[in-house]
């Protein structure tokens, strides 16, 4: 392949897929970039044979075969290897042992727990990371700034970390009297400490970027507060509190650092998901280790596919709108 | 939207208290238990032997894990930004998947992989150790912050075009000329932010960390690790706050780091 070839080939950019980022990275979002058509001056164009084969070292590499040969390479042996294996070891014993496995009482149990507790957590992050988000952009305080960096803590705190923080104060001896380990309670607690960023922050720009002369027309126009906030502010805050509370759910499905000091991993009770993998993994049961992984990768992505076409669907209708 | 005194009032005492609630208060009684029997305790905490290989395994980690994702990482924003080929939605897709997937998937993938009895099995019955050795958790901490350095470059190459990359090779520059001079200066505060960003999951990852570490004190285990064996195998639950402690203040200076180059980048 030529380098002039290379060039033509070069259209304008395809769009980056929505990734399930933390948001506060996410904001990096390459929006109004400019297509770069072919008109582009041709760099090596007048170029010689020689000064081509050079180029195609280095930068020009990655756009050849084997830069993306390379690339293709270390995304596979890293992440996708892995998990092919984890599949194909998950069926092992065909569909009806991945079937018997995931079925497994205890299997189910820590299913349906994860499942539960995480949705209870999705809620509460919906409902309070708005709340949070609101008072942080509408509302003026002293001490707004610091309040607003702390808000990133749980992304920067390990989970771990999180997990014995709150032991110290909802564990045993707790200082206040509240004993939340061991309980359904305390897995809500931890995993609201560590998704508290994730609807905060998908919410705060769209709160900024909002047009609150409509606000206040309908408020002139006699509408009440509840009424303005009903009709006018949800509905523009609605895709993103959407996002930020599935990618909130999607993280607490698979939590394991936060939860496992104070969950007390009671089979049933409290043990979620990943406590029961990595109790099969201790008991030498990978089949079983292997089939809920799958399935609990499986809820993942369903979560985040949903995702993808509401917040495209919802796109579509503002393009429309406008 | 107009709200009465009142209410803004209350929306405040509750968003505030909230937070109280569930960050403040614990993290205050994490170090008052920390720092009330003293100083010299948390420091004799987190000096002994076990805690002193435990802080080198997690530098080792991290010392390895960077320049690694540094440089794929660089060359994956590289191919996704700049290349057209077949398929590129598909390693965008990849790219993401470390995010969706649990940590302790993340580790019983690995051990399906590179375990006794994996696929590559055939390496650890040869007498290189995988899962359970330091390369096992240096594969897992890799396959966690692989996104970071990728997503936080792409923008920014898409943002700078090639304009000047073109301009570079019209004057005769070469490649690498090309990539040192003109790319890497362009790219270099989305590449550190993407780095801050991978020392402090890699310091801190615990789940994908514990599947494939044979745990054993004073040689496999990392920070997160002593936190937790400290608090679950020795019933040392000062030993466990010390560490959890010192794990914190490093990510107090990384959350310091994250604003100032947040600030620096978009001062661009």
């Amino acid at each position: 392949m030529t380098s002039d070839t290379d060039q033509q080939r070069r259209g304008p950019h395809p769009e980056t897929d929505a990734a399930p980022l933390p948001p506060r990275s996410g904001a990096t979002a390459p929006d109004g970039i400019r297509p770069r058509g072919d008109d582009a001056p041709h760099g090596a164009g007048s170029g010689g044979a020689a000064r081509r084969t050079r180029h195609g070292k280095g930068l020009r590499g990655l756009r050849r075969p084997l830069g993306i040969g390379i690339v293709t390479l270390w995304l596979s042996v890293i992440v996708l290897l892995p998990l092919a294996a984890l599949t194909v070891a998950a069926f092992d014993e065909g569909l009806a042992g991945f079937w018997e496995a995931v079925t497994a009482p205890a299997a189910l149990a820590s299913l349906w727990v994860t499942v539960l507790v995480s949705a209870v957590v999705a809620l509460i992050n919906a409902v309070l990371g708005t709340l949070v988000a609101w008072v942080l952009v509408r509302d003026e305080f002293r001490g707004k700034r610091f309040v607003n960096a702390v808000i990133d803590l749980p992304f920067a705190l390990p989970t771990i970390v999180a997990s014995i923080v709150l032991l110290s104060l909802y564990g045993p001896n707790s200082p206040i009297g509240v004993e939340l380990n061991a309980t359904r309670w305390g897995l809500v607690v931890a995993l609201l400490f560590v998704t508290l960023p994730f609807v905060v922050r998908s919410v705060q720009p769209v709160l900024i970027e909002a047009d609150r002369e409509v606000e206040e027309a309908a408020a002139s126009l006699g509408a009440t507060t509840w009424t303005t906030f009903r009709r006018i502010v949800l509905p523009t805050l609605a895709p993103a509190i959407l996002s930020g509370t599935g990618l909130a759910f999607a993280r607490a499905i698979g939590e394991y650092g936060s939860v496992v000091l104070i969950g007390g991993n009671i089979p049933r009770e409290t043990q979620v998901a990943s406590q029961y993998i990595q109790q099969q993994i201790e008991i030498d049961r990978p089949l079983n280790a292997a089939a809920v992984s799958v399935a609990l990768l499986a809820i993942a992505f369903v979560t985040l596919l949903l995702l993808r076409v509401v917040s495209s669907r919802s796109q579509r209708r503002e393009e429309r709108d406008a | 939207m107009r709200v009465s005194r009142g209410t803004r009032l209350s929306l405040r005492v509750v968003a505030l208290g909230y937070l109280f609630v569930l960050l403040a208060v614990p993290i205050g009684v994490i170090l008052w238990r920390t720092f009330e029997p003293g100083l010299s305790e948390f420091i004799a905490s987190i000096s002994t032997p076990a805690a002193r290989s435990a802080l080198n395994l997690s530098l080792l980690i991290v010392a390895i894990t960077v320049p690694v994702n540094v440089v794929f990482g660089v060359a994956t924003a590289l191919a996704l930004v700049r290349g057209r080929f077949r398929g590129r939605g598909l390693l965008q897709a990849v790219v993401d998947l470390p995010f969706a997937v649990s940590p302790i998937v993340v580790g019983v993938s690995l051990i399906m992989l590179w375990g006794a009895g994996g696929w590559f099995g055939a390496l650890d019955r040869a007498g290189f150790q995988v899962i359970f050795g330091i390369p096992g958790m240096v594969l897992a901490t890799i396959f966690v912050t692989l996104p970071f350095v990728v997503r936080e470059v792409e923008p920014v190459l898409h943002e700078i075009g090639q304009e000047q990359e073109q301009a570079a090779s019209t004057l005769g520059a070469n490649g690498w000329q090309t990539f040192w001079r003109i790319t890497l200066p362009a790219i270099r505060w989305g590449l550190t932010y993407g780095v801050v960003l991978t020392v402090a999951r890699a310091l801190g990852e615990f789940g994908a960390v514990i599947m494939v570490s044979s745990g054993f004190p004073g040689v496999s285990q990392t920070l997160t690790l002593l936190v937790h064996s400290r608090y679950i195998d020795d019933h040392n639950t000062y030993g466990a706050y010390a560490a959890a402690t010192l794990l914190m203040g490093i990510a107090l200076v990384v959350l310091l780091l994250m604003t100032l180059l947040d600030r620096k980048r978009s001062d661009r």
